[in-house]
């Protein structure tokens, strides 16, 4: 049973009621309550008997009455109204969750496909069951990467439906079958024609030929057509232009 | 024979794609050839190594591995990880399996063909069952640690080795372990910090593996024990293919720099029954990587990035000493890629992908997707030839449409088909350099060429490398046939008696003062000139116009991917 002891309330109390008779030895009041006031959350009752003991030493009025009922019932009071925050709490959370499940339970629902084509896909399963039997376990033996499930849901799709004709095809497959074929690729280039091989130019192999005859020619591809197209397209326009400019003038 | 103002057309690009595998077949002596854009060629040996088959291909089924399987099946695989098998009679892919283990590098038939085997990007190796009309997966082996690039059956079907990068592993095909793991050395006597990929393997029956890697060595290493036996340095690059004959007692290995060597088990002594293997022939035959070589009973044959495939006939093997045993290098395509409208001047190139519509005199491109195939039209419209994989050419009746005859068969393929326009005589070239002149309204061979028949051709004719590729008519002059193969174009007057073996093929051609003109002095039928060369395509305009498409070989090679750099001295 958890008892809530309402020590923290106590402690502050008191040192402000010290601070109100004297500044120094207020200070030390609200000291030696606070210490007192800490290390007794084991004791259940009477705090009140500490203040007291502070106060003597200020006025010597009586310290106030209070009947052991009173505190009982304030005590009584203060458990009643924790108890009350706890099953708030409690009762608020369990309608978070609640509500929690419903949107879950109705995003699941959105997913599946619609209740129209369930019913078709169970009714027709029920018919050919002992195929699938059989092509299942061929696509297990075949397939024991993972992908083998995948596959079985597109033998699925393809035998139902008979009377249209299509694939279902996965594209997650599809990217990793692409990734991997453009993986392999990337290998053999990179092995063939990549950074380590002694690799030339056409155009160098043809023209070693050349430079060893008696008279040296010049290489097999001696021009370079590909350089500047830029700067010659340029050209090409403003002569255009210019020519234009040329002829209007002496119209003028 | 006529002047001729001559229409030189040298911008056709065509530009054929690398060779990237090949695979013989033993039993019926064809060699497949697949290329880098996935076409696959068939070709057949015997029949003067005439293409007889031909797979258009496609970027997505870029083969890495093709290989022969239970007697006269096609087997490829590829990077897209499906295993394709080839239909032979109908000349389509049969089917695609995928084989789930990613990119698939390397596949390789049991030696007794009812198995197939494939290497994966993943380092698994898997065992497919040949069934009669597919293949069905049977199981996996011990999956390794990097991509499998090579695979090699022992002889009795017990063992496989596996080249992969760094290593080599042996496994034991009933129980699918791994028995030794080598390692490879990344240099030859040396460290490097490149891997070394281990391009190819073979497996002799003496339990010897033989592999050849990027670092330029071919190594011995010995299967029971798992050690390396011996090791030669050979090139400076890569060596990327090995192929062993059928007695192991010789092998082929292709280098990226362009050269192949032949090794042959040879005694130490010349009366000792010790033998090794000894490095003996450097052939130089390619500028490119060789990517691939194979190993004939009496041939090597290999081919590469710079698309020739090329056929070295080994001395030694060859019984007679004849024209066969020369070297044969193949480069031209030996079909028909070009036609010609006469009445519009247009010329249809085909590519690929695409159709290019030229007209002569101005340019224009256009583009469409088509097939082709053999066939003949007669001008007039009415009969139609064609040929197929069977034999004999069938004549259609095109206004019944219905078969009006056929061409008794003959035992070599057709390259050739044309039909005369007024006498609607069929002209036939085949493979071994035959021509034959069909009638089709008396559906006999005409007298001209029964005579020529029993004469037989002149020896150099019929030593002639590449096929004819077209054949055409003049309109006026009945008398002369047109045809051409990459090297040469030959007007054949059948007026003009026929050259005996001992006059002279070829005459000299004097030169004239127009370069376009050609004028021949001679006395026989046979008018050869060699002046454009090499030529994809001629034909005549109209009665005073040719157009000839040539290729130049330097053209070709000007777009094809980089090659090993060779240091010479002085440059």
């Amino acid at each position: 049973m958890v008892q809530l002891r309402p020590r923290a309330s106590r402690a502050p109390a008191s040192a402000e009621a010290m601070v109100d008779e004297g500044q120094p030895a207020s200070e030390e009041e609200a000291e030696h309550g606070l210490l007192l006031g800490q290390p007794s959350s084991g004791a259940a009752a009477e705090p009140l008997e500490e203040d007291e003991e502070g106060d003597d030493e200020f006025d010597d009025e009586a310290p106030e009455e209070l009947t052991f009922a009173s505190a009982q019932a304030e005590a009584r009071e203060e458990e009643r109204r924790v108890r009350e925050t706890v099953r708030r709490d409690k009762t608020l959370l369990k309608e978070k969750r609640k509500r929690r499940e419903e949107l879950f339970i109705e995003q699941k629902k959105r997913k599946l496909l619609p209740d129209t084509i369930l019913e078709k896909l169970t009714t027709a399963s029920q018919k050919c069951n002992l195929i699938f039997l059989v092509n299942l376990q061929k696509k297990n033996e075949d397939c024991e990467k993972g992908s083998g499930s995948k596959k079985v849901k597109v033998q699925k799709v393809q035998s139902i439906s008979q009377n249209k004709s299509y694939v279902a095809l996965r594209l997650k497959d599809q990217d990793l079958r692409d990734s991997r074929q453009q993986a392999a690729q990337a290998f053999i280039h990179n092995s063939l024609y990549g950074p380590g091989t002694n690799r030339t130019t056409v155009n160098k192999f043809l023209s070693l030929a050349n430079k060893r005859l008696p008279v040296k020619k010049a290489a097999a591809q001696f021009l370079n057509n590909a350089w500047g197209t830029q700067k010659k397209q340029n050209a090409k326009k403003f002569k255009r232009r210019w020519m234009l400019r040329r002829m209007k003038t002496p119209k003028k | 024979m006529g002047e001729f103002k001559v229409h030189r057309v040298r911008f056709f690009n065509y530009v054929p794609s690398g060779i990237r595998c090949v695979a013989y077949n033993n039993q019926s002596n064809r060699l497949a050839v697949s290329r880098t854009d996935g076409t696959v060629e068939i070709y057949n040996l015997s029949a003067n190594y005439f293409q007889e088959k031909f797979f258009p291909g496609h970027e997505s089924r870029a083969t890495e591995a093709l290989c022969w399987a239970a007697g006269q099946r096609l087997f490829s695989a590829g990077l897209n990880g499906e295993i394709i098998e080839y239909d032979l009679q109908a000349l389509n892919v049969k089917y695609a399996m995928d084989a789930f283990g990613g990119p698939i590098w390397s596949m390789t038939a049991s030696p007794s063909g009812s198995q197939l085997l494939v290497g994966c990007e993943d380092g698994s190796v898997k065992l497919f069952q040949i069934t009669p009309d597919k293949i069905q997966f049977e199981r996996n082996f011990d999956r390794q640690k990097s991509r499998i690039l090579s695979l090699s059956w022992h002889p009795s079907g017990t063992h496989i080795a596996a080249g992969s990068i760094d290593y080599i592993s042996v496994f034991d095909v009933k129980s699918g372990s791994t028995i030794h793991k080598m390692i490879v050395d990344r240099q030859y006597m040396g460290v490097s910090k490149r891997k070394c990929i281990v391009w190819g393997v073979a497996f002799l029956s003496d339990g010897t593996v033989i592999s050849v890697d990027s670092a330029g060595k071919v190594q011995f290493w010995d299967s029971a024990t798992g050690t390396l036996v011996k090791s030669h340095l050979i090139a400076n690059a890569d060596v990327q293919s090995i192929a062993v004959a059928d007695q192991e007692d010789s092998f082929v290995v292709g280098t990226a720099e362009g050269t192949i060597f032949h090794f042959q088990l040879l005694p130490v002594t010349s009366n000792s029954n010790e033998k090794q293997w000894v490095r003996t022939k450097p052939f130089q035959h390619h500028t490119h990587d060789v990517r691939t070589v194979a190993h004939s009973p009496t041939a090597l044959i290999s081919g590469g990035t710079d698309t020739h495939l090329v056929i070295r006939p080994l001395m030694e093997k060859v019984e007679v000493k004849n024209y066969d045993a020369a070297l044969r290098k193949i480069t031209f395509p030996h079909r028909r890629l070009i036609s010609c409208s006469k009445k519009r001047q247009l010329l249809l190139f085909q590519f690929t992908h695409h159709l290019e519509l030229w007209r002569l005199g101005s340019t224009v491109a256009t583009g469409t997707v088509e097939a082709m195939c053999l066939l003949a039209v007669s001008p007039d419209g009415s009969w139609l030839a064609a040929s197929g994989t069977s034999a004999g050419v069938r004549v259609y009746n095109v206004k019944q449409l219905k078969l009006h005859c056929t061409v008794p068969a003959y035992n070599f393929p057709v390259t050739a088909l044309a039909i005369a326009p007024d006498t609607n005589n069929l002209v036939i070239a085949h493979s071994d350099q035959q021509v034959f002149e069909y009638s089709i309204p008396d559906k006999q061979y005409t007298e001209w060429s029964r005579t020529v028949q029993k004469q037989g051709f002149h020896h150099l004719w019929l030593q002639r490398d590449t096929p004819i590729t077209h054949i055409s008519f003049h309109p006026k002059r009945p008398m002369h046939i047109l045809l051409h193969d990459a090297y040469m174009f030959c007007i054949i007057d059948k007026s003009l008696p026929l050259p005996s073996d001992k006059t002279l093929l070829y005459n000299p051609l004097p030169p004239m003062n127009e370069s376009d003109v050609v004028r021949r002095r001679t006395a026989h039928a046979f008018k050869i000139s060699k002046i454009y060369k090499p030529l994809l395509f001629l034909d005549l305009l109209d009665e005073r116009t040719l157009v000839a498409v040539e290729r130049p070989l330097d053209d070709i090679i000007a777009q094809l991917p980089p090659p090993i750099k060779k240091k010479k001295f002085g440059t």
